[in-house]
């Protein structure tokens, strides 16, 4: 039995926003009621669309955002409090991030050795051991020395998530946060990225939270996945049983989308969505899903399903399933 | 390695710094190379021409004022309280708006309204009002001068710096630099500052020739420098009676006060680029 590297009980994110002459309160339900359990050595897939509160997930998870209620555990710790304010609880390290676009993760004005070293200098480390783990680092994300002289306008995309990677993982972590951080790069790149993570994950007992709207890479990447609706968990188990038979109507109409070359053998039915998802503002009363939903009952109208174990491992929050 | 002479911003770094230098080192040395004393009146040699152009005398080199004072002389004295007023307002403002502008931009929330609201306040109040009430409170010196010329300029770098910072704090490497652990200054220092650099130099050359400027409706209003002692801006301001008559009279205060800023303004280019690595190696 593994043992759980993070958990998340019940985490709300709402930002309050204020409209109009009348101030009148209304707030972005970015996170509402989110539980999420990672298991050391896994790699947990997160897909949702755009505005389903992924990306504010991984913020919680790295202390860059508070959430609005509950809780967050590394190892049955609560480190829930920003990271750069209370962080007595966690040895910063421990947790560590890889963002979406590489152009922007990375300082300008510094060169690629600076920025490998940051979290280094930070930690306090000395001029000469932070010199020889950068080295160490560059090797071990496939650069040359070299490139620690050189500025990042110098480099590719590719390699300059690269760097990125190396400063993640700079200090030994044990949770890495990819925030969609191979959905910037060409496809031919991707693929190189993706097996630079996998090497590192078995090198070091890495555990991943890989976040993502490409399903092929998180089938590729995770053991584990969940399904992001509005706020949301939908769906969660493991990756294969999710993909070969997902349950949440939600999830089918995702997995029905994925390109494949069976798809023309077997004639498999396309699951068209309707509509746009609906504003994080005004979120729909009962089941946040129903708007969409092919399968809508009455009951989805006004009681919002709860997510409830269908099989071992498999969680689903649908009335179809209750 | 390469030359140093192919490295960005050489040239202009070299041209303006030469410039400066020439100005500052004939400031220091004006009592060398001075001809005359600069309020010496001689008022049978008043408003002589350059001494190039026909009527001129080749004992005053740039010419006389009304008073029969050597031009050349007053501009090397003046360059002494004009340098030292430009540099010390530019300076003192770029450190004061640049922190506060810093502090306001990254932190946001009650600070950032506070500190935008006394910035609102030195903006709407009426600039000559503050001058004078602070003159009459403390009296005359240079000192409160140049103080008071930082507290007009504050202000534009507090504004600029802001919003640069706002835009920079939610950059991804500071956001990162935040997962690393880093305490807010160092991410304010380390990413924040360097990258919001280039328009604190812009705002700092153009500050610096206004400074010397506002210098001088001081001075003629009585509140800065006494009207004896010169002053660029006060030799472009008395020059501006006798247009028609005795153009020189401004125009070479005002040459010196443009070439001051084309200089530092290049140099602050060339430092601006210097430090720009996206466009080191291309020549």
């Amino acid at each position: 039995m593994k043992s759980s590297i993070l958990t998340m009980e019940n985490i709300k994110c709402h930002f309050p926003i204020e409209r109009g002459i009348f101030k009148t309160k209304q707030s972005v339900k970015a996170l509402d009621g989110v539980d999420l359990n990672i298991y050391e050595g896994d790699t947990f897939g997160l897909v949702g669309e755009s505005g389903s509160g992924k990306s504010t997930l991984a913020r919680v998870v790295a202390g860059l955002q508070r959430p609005t209620n509950g809780r967050v555990f590394f190892r049955g710790k609560d480190i829930t409090p920003l990271r750069n304010q209370e962080s007595k609880a966690l040895k910063i390290s421990d947790i560590q991030m890889v963002f979406q676009d590489p152009y922007s993760s990375i300082d300008p004005r510094m060169l690629i050795g600076e920025i490998i070293e940051e979290p280094m200098l930070i930690a306090g480390w000395g001029k000469s051991e932070r010199k020889k783990r950068t080295e160490e680092l560059l090797e071990l994300v496939g650069l040359s020395k070299e490139a620690a002289k050189r500025y990042p306008h110098e480099m590719s995309g590719g390699q300059r998530q690269r760097v990125a990677i190396a400063r993640a993982i700079a200090l030994k972590p044990k949770l890495v946060i990819c925030d969609e951080s191979v959905s910037a790069l060409d496809v031919s790149i991707q693929a190189q990225i993706l097996n630079l993570l996998d090497d590192l994950q078995t090198e070091f007992n890495l555990t991943y939270l890989f976040i993502a709207h490409d399903l092929g890479v998180v089938r590729h990447m995770s053991d584990v996945i969940g399904i992001m609706y509005l706020g949301e968990i939908v769906e969660k188990g493991m990756t294969e049983e999710v993909y070969q038979n997902p349950l949440h109507p939600y999830t089918k109409a995702l997995v029905s989308m994925i390109p494949t070359i069976e798809h023309r053998i077997h004639n498999r039915e396309r699951i068209v969505l309707k509509g746009e998802i609906p504003s994080p503002m005004k979120l729909p009363k009962g089941c946040r899903f129903h708007t969409r939903c092919p399968y809508k009952m009455k009951i989805c109208e006004d009681i919002n399903p709860k997510l409830q174990e269908v099989e071992e491992g498999r969680l689903v929050s649908c009335h179809l399933f209750n | 390695m390469y030359a140093l002479t192919k490295h960005p911003g050489f040239w202009s770094i070299f041209t303006g710094g030469l410039v400066v230098l020439i100005l500052i080192l004939s400031a220091v040395f004006a009592p060398i190379i001075a001809t005359h004393p600069p309020d010496q009146q001689v008022l049978s040699d008043r408003l002589l021409p350059v001494s190039w152009a026909e009527g001129g005398s080749a004992a005053h080199i740039l010419g006389t004022d009304t008073l029969g004072r050597d031009i050349f002389s007053r501009i090397l004295y003046g360059a002494r309280i004009s340098l030292t007023v430009g540099l010390a307002a530019a300076i003192g403002a770029g450190i004061i708006g640049t922190t506060f502008g810093l502090i306001s931009g990254f932190y946001g929330g009650k600070i950032d309204y506070i500190v935008q609201k006394i910035v609102e306040v030195f903006q709407s109040f009426p600039f000559l009002l503050l001058a004078i009430s602070i003159m009459a409170i403390s009296g005359q010196s240079l000192g409160i001068l140049i103080l008071v010329l930082i507290l007009q300029r504050w202000v534009e770098y507090c504004r600029v710096v802001r919003g640069e910072t706002l835009s920079l704090k939610s950059r991804e490497y500071v956001q990162a630099a935040k997962t690393m652990g880093a305490k807010n200054y160092f991410a304010i220092i380390r990413h924040i500052l360097p990258n919001s650099v280039a328009p604190v130099i812009i705002i700092a050359t153009y500050s610096l020739a206004s400074s010397i400027i506002t210098e001088s409706s001081l001075s003629f209003l009585g509140m800065g420098v006494p009207p004896h002692i010169p002053t660029w801006g006060s030799m472009l301001s008395e020059g501006r009676d006798y247009m028609y008559a005795a153009p020189w009279l401004s125009i070479i205060p005002g040459i010196c006060i443009f070439v001051t800023v084309i200089a530092v303004n290049l140099l602050g280019d060339g430092v601006r680029d210097w430090f720009d690595p996206s466009i080191r190696g291309r020549s």
